[in-house]
């Protein structure tokens, strides 16, 4: 078996496990038999089970802003107007918000949650994030050439403001007393993106 | 054994230990926490932790909800030292605007990290994940009372729910720890902050930009 296929393999298996009862439940012995490798293989891809746990969360990120790249595809098809504009930003907000969308977003939030502490996933993700907000940021500079959102909007740090803002939405899916939170939720972020980014005419 | 969730002992024991393991938290998270260090720290022998918390775990989840309890608790105490009361909309707006400052300002950055952290490892635990339900919701007993009040003055927008608009602005605010903290661009976090006060002020009474 090629070593990377092994890597694979084990990732594969504790992604699972994480997945399915968090990395608390993670154990060593359970991961290098559900792969068919001794425990050293682990130890020599990964370096201790912290590696292999952050290996993981990572993994899930990456997966999940690939995910998020269609979504942000929206916003990135040409407009004719502002008009056309306005309603691709609506159409990128709203998927964004999806119920579909609701698994994705506790991934975003327990991988961030969980990163707080690990200084050195920290860094890597806030090296991936970046530039995966960079098609956004640039459909917004071009409409701002354009005049279809307000000259004092600064694209980056409103793309950080909005994305970031989504963790809120997660948590109160997860963790609120609403079934359904996300169709009012995702109203009032609606409304002030639009009031931010064109101004109320 | 089980975890057992005992983020408010009684036992100065118990308490002990669980100083100990929020401190080994903060320092350096859950990944780093060894029971022998918590023997160590709190002076006392493995069986009376696991008396007191079942297994490392409910040390872990005991810790995480302590510390979220505490950041809660900041919250409260910043939002009745801020009270909302106020005789006219003017009035209102100021106090509102003084809560906001507060909230974002770099002294609750500590609290809101430690509420992006347990909100996000205690997605996988259902016993965590019950116990901040019952934290957050009565977390907003006051300011909605404060809010609902502002609206049947009507010195806020008569159009919003209040009890959702709260619930949109508090939990937005997650995003000003994510990118505090992952976002490496300089003066990203004061630009978030700006940019969620328009976004509330737009809301909240409607502003025109």
């Amino acid at each position: 078996m090629p070593e990377s296929d092994v890597a694979r393999r084990l990732l594969d298996a504790a992604s699972e496990v994480i997945e399915s009862s968090g990395e608390a439940s993670l154990r060593v012995q359970e991961i290098v038999e559900t792969a068919g490798v001794q425990a050293p293989v682990l130890y020599r891809h990964f370096g201790s089970r912290e590696g292999l746990v952050q290996s993981v969360h990572l993994a899930r990120f990456l997966r999940e802003l690939t995910d998020e790249a269609e979504v942000f595809a929206l916003l990135a098809r040409a407009a004719g107007s502002k008009e056309e504009f306005r309603s691709h930003f609506d159409a990128l907000v709203r998927a964004a918000a999806d119920p579909e969308r609701r698994d994705r977003r506790r991934t975003r939030l327990e991988v961030l949650g969980s990163a707080m502490s690990r200084p050195e996933l920290s860094e890597l993700i806030g090296k991936v994030q970046g530039s995966t907000y960079v098609q956004v940021v640039d459909a917004l500079t071009a409409a701002q050439k354009q005049g279809w959102i307000r000259a004092e909007v600064e694209p980056v740090s409103f793309v950080a403001w909005a994305s970031s803002t989504m963790l809120g939405l997660a948590a109160v899916e997860h963790y609120g007393a609403s079934p359904d939170p996300a169709e009012w939720w995702i109203g009032y972020q609606v409304e002030a993106c639009r009031a931010i980014l064109f101004g109320h005419d | 054994m089980s975890p057992i969730l005992n983020p408010e002992p009684e036992s100065p024991v118990a308490e002990r230990i669980l100083d100990v393991a929020k401190e080994i938290l903060g320092e350096v998270g859950e990944a780093g926490l060894r029971i022998d260090a918590v023997m160590g720290g709190a002076g006392v022998q493995a069986p009376v932790i696991y008396r007191h918390f079942g297994n490392r775990e409910g040390l872990v989840q005991s810790a995480h909800l302590a510390r979220f309890l505490a950041a809660v608790q900041q919250g409260s105490k910043t939002f009745r030292a801020e009270t909302l009361s106020a005789a006219d909309a003017v009035e209102f707006r100021a106090a509102f605007d003084r809560l906001l400052d507060t909230i974002l300002a770099e002294e609750h950055r500590e609290a809101s990290f430690v509420r992006l952290e347990v909100l996000g490892v205690g997605t996988q635990r259902p016993l965590l994940t019950e116990a901040i339900r019952d934290a957050q919701s009565s977390n907003y007993a006051e300011p909605l009372a404060a809010l609902e009040h502002a609206q049947e003055q009507g010195w806020i927008r008569p159009d919003i729910v209040v009890s959702e608009f709260l619930v949109w602005a508090v939990s937005s605010m997650l995003g000003l720890a994510a990118v505090t903290k992952f976002r490496p661009e300089p003066g990203i976090t004061d630009q978030w902050a700006s940019t969620h006060r328009r976004a509330i002020h737009t809301v909240l009474f409607g502003d025109k930009l």
